[in-house]
């Protein structure tokens, strides 16, 4: 026996087997009669089970791709609210409405948050109208959502604006001024931080070559901050302006609470002193005390400190005539390396939200492009076997 | 004949190949009357589409192809709820409409070992096997009826014969009829 069937063979043997099964007697006329009888496409019954055998399966399809737009859309929505959620976290800073020019129509947004957020406006950005003079505490600093309008920037909602509510203001501008108009901006800028109650808390000038550059650092009240910044971004060509309000109400209000209950400790501790009679009893409650009257001048330090940075705010400004490099400005708030730190920390929990929130809608393309991947399966598949 | 055939020219041509194409059904699908489904679904498919009739030798194959896709259907459909591999019990268990008793007793025995290993075959090398010797498609012809390359449907015969040949039924058969031939 060869390894192959002889193809004569098998002819033979196929015939016979068809052979014994011999074709319907005249059932090729009667289905062509029922082919051609009008409408005998719609009435053949042979049709009918293909057409109920599909359909569950269409409509499971249908039931899934359903499924996918609702998850979409409930991953829209949920995307949509992350905004006001964040902003009911009570973390939210300031929204600054930027109308624009001419006080008509809408501008942009600026906000901020504890954790850094900052809004910033580019040079192609609408100009910041005079609005931009408000003060800093009407500013809204629980203001859910920030508005466009600018007649309107402060809904009832935000009503409960307090007094005592603690922003830290920082901004920077960075300008580019007319040749040989550095000495005179500088100067300017000095002029109208010091009209405003302010002064300058530092200056670096470079000069190199025929462009001059240099950063000049402004300390304004809080209140005159938007409009020393309204005024300055007159005095050249704005390249960016980035401002920054860091509420620190709940910072300040647990300092004083601190610093309540450590003077209540230190002159408890002072009657013991007058009461104590051993030496060791006096030296103890005199280390004791010492402790005590430290940390009660580290929280009045920290306390100042909030005071003078909520009462006065910094504006950095860069200034370049064409052709110089703007300097790169750094955060006047940020410069310490525990801030550093702090910052890195939120901005890591912001990645790690960032890539939850992304995962969202990463999984819901997953989950259309399997479907899509099953339904294009599924009519290759039919496309492959019926199509004609 | 050309696209948009006539009708006349269609049912002329259904009418003349019926046979033909109910047993190549049949020995695709190894029952009557699956063959028989398969046939009219796919005679209504060409008669519905009929408009895509190709023109010249296309006829044949494009035929064939619509028939071929057709079982495939219909196997898809009937294995769930039939044990295919059900060998002698399902010869015995035949429709009416079938093979009459007396062809049946004509041609059983070559049939049934034919049919047993037509069974043990699968369908992607069973349908090319059949096109092929029984239905008299060349293999040009069998790769479009099929969709697949000249190349494949020749790979995909030469691994049915070399089943056939191996096939242990096949081999006692031929050798119980070799030594009929030898004692006559």
């Amino acid at each position: 026996m060869t390894d192959l069937m002889d193809e004569d063979r098998l002819r033979h043997l196929l015939s016979e087997a068809a052979d014994a099964a011999p074709a319907p007697g005249r059932a090729a006329e009667d289905l062509l009669a029922s082919l051609t009888d009008g409408d005998a496409v719609a009435e053949h019954p042979v049709v009918a089970p293909l057409r109920r055998r599909v359909t569950p399966r269409f409509v499971g399809v249908a039931a899934a791709v359903v499924l996918v737009v609702a998850l979409i859309g409930v991953t829209l929505a949920s995307g949509n609210d992350h905004p006001v959620r964040t902003a009911s976290t009570g973390l939210a800073s300031p929204p600054t409405t930027i109308p624009a020019t001419g006080g008509a129509g809408a501008g942009g947004t600026t906000g901020g948050s504890i954790g850094g957020s900052t809004g910033a406006a580019s040079a192609d950005s609408p100009q910041l109208s005079e609005s931009l003079g408000t003060d800093a505490k009407a500013a809204a600093p629980q203001l859910p959502i920030a508005v466009a309008d600018a007649g309107s920037s402060i809904p009832a909602a935000a009503a409960p604006l307090t007094d005592s509510a603690k922003v830290v203001k920082t901004g920077s501008l960075d300008l580019q001024v007319r040749r040989g108009g550095f000495g005179v901006t500088v100067d300017s800028i000095t002029t109208k931080a010091v009209g405003l109650g302010g002064y300058v808390a530092d200056s670096t000038t470079t000069a190199s070559g025929d462009s001059p550059s240099g950063t000049v650092t402004v300390r304004v009240p809080s209140t005159s901050f938007d409009k020393l910044l309204v005024e300055l971004r007159k005095l050249g060509k704005v390249e960016s302006v980035t401002q920054k309000g860091t509420e620190v109400s709940a910072q300040y209000t647990d300092l004083q609470a601190r610093l309540s209950a450590q003077t209540a400790t230190r002159d408890r501790l002072n009657v013991v002193l007058s009461k104590a009679t051993t030496v060791p009893d006096i030296l103890s409650v005199q280390d004791r005390i010492t402790q005590v009257q430290t940390e009660i001048e580290q929280l009045q330090g920290q306390l100042r400190l909030l005071d003078d940075q909520t009462s006065m705010g910094t504006l950095a400004v860069s200034v370049a005539e064409p052709g110089a490099k703007l300097p790169v400005l750094t955060n006047p708030s940020d410069r310490t390396v525990r801030s550093a730190f702090r910052e890195a920390r939120n901005r890591f929990g912001n990645g790690v939200e960032a890539v939850i929130a992304w995962s969202g809608g990463a999984l819901a393309v997953l989950l259309v492009g399997l479907i899509a991947l099953v339904i294009a399966r599924l009519f290759w598949t039919r496309f492959r076997r019926y199509l004609l | 004949m050309g696209r948009g055939a006539d009708a006349d020219d269609l049912s002329r041509l259904l009418v003349e190949g019926y046979g033909r194409a109910y047993r190549t059904a049949y020995l695709i699908m190894r029952d009557p009357g699956d063959a028989e489904d398969a046939v009219q679904e796919a005679f209504l498919r060409v008669w519905r589409f009929r408009d895509a009739l190709p023109e010249g030798d296309g006829v044949q194959p494009w035929l064939y192809r619509v028939l071929v896709n057709t079982c495939y259907s219909q196997l898809r459909r009937e294995v769930p709820r039939r044990d295919r591999s059900a060998g002698d019990a399902a010869l015995e268990t035949l429709p009416t409409r079938g093979p009459s008793p007396e062809a049946q007793a004509a041609s059983s025995a070559t049939a049934a070992v034919v049919m047993d290993a037509l069974d043990d075959l699968p369908d992607h090398l069973r349908v090319p096997a059949v096109l092929r010797y029984w239905t008299g498609l060349s293999e040009k012809e069998i790769a479009v009826a099929i969709r697949r390359r000249p190349g494949t449907v020749k790979s995909r015969l030469h691994e049915a014969r070399r089943r056939l040949a191996a096939d242990p039924r096949i081999q006692a058969f031929e050798e119980t009829s070799l030594e009929g031939e030898v004692a006559q």
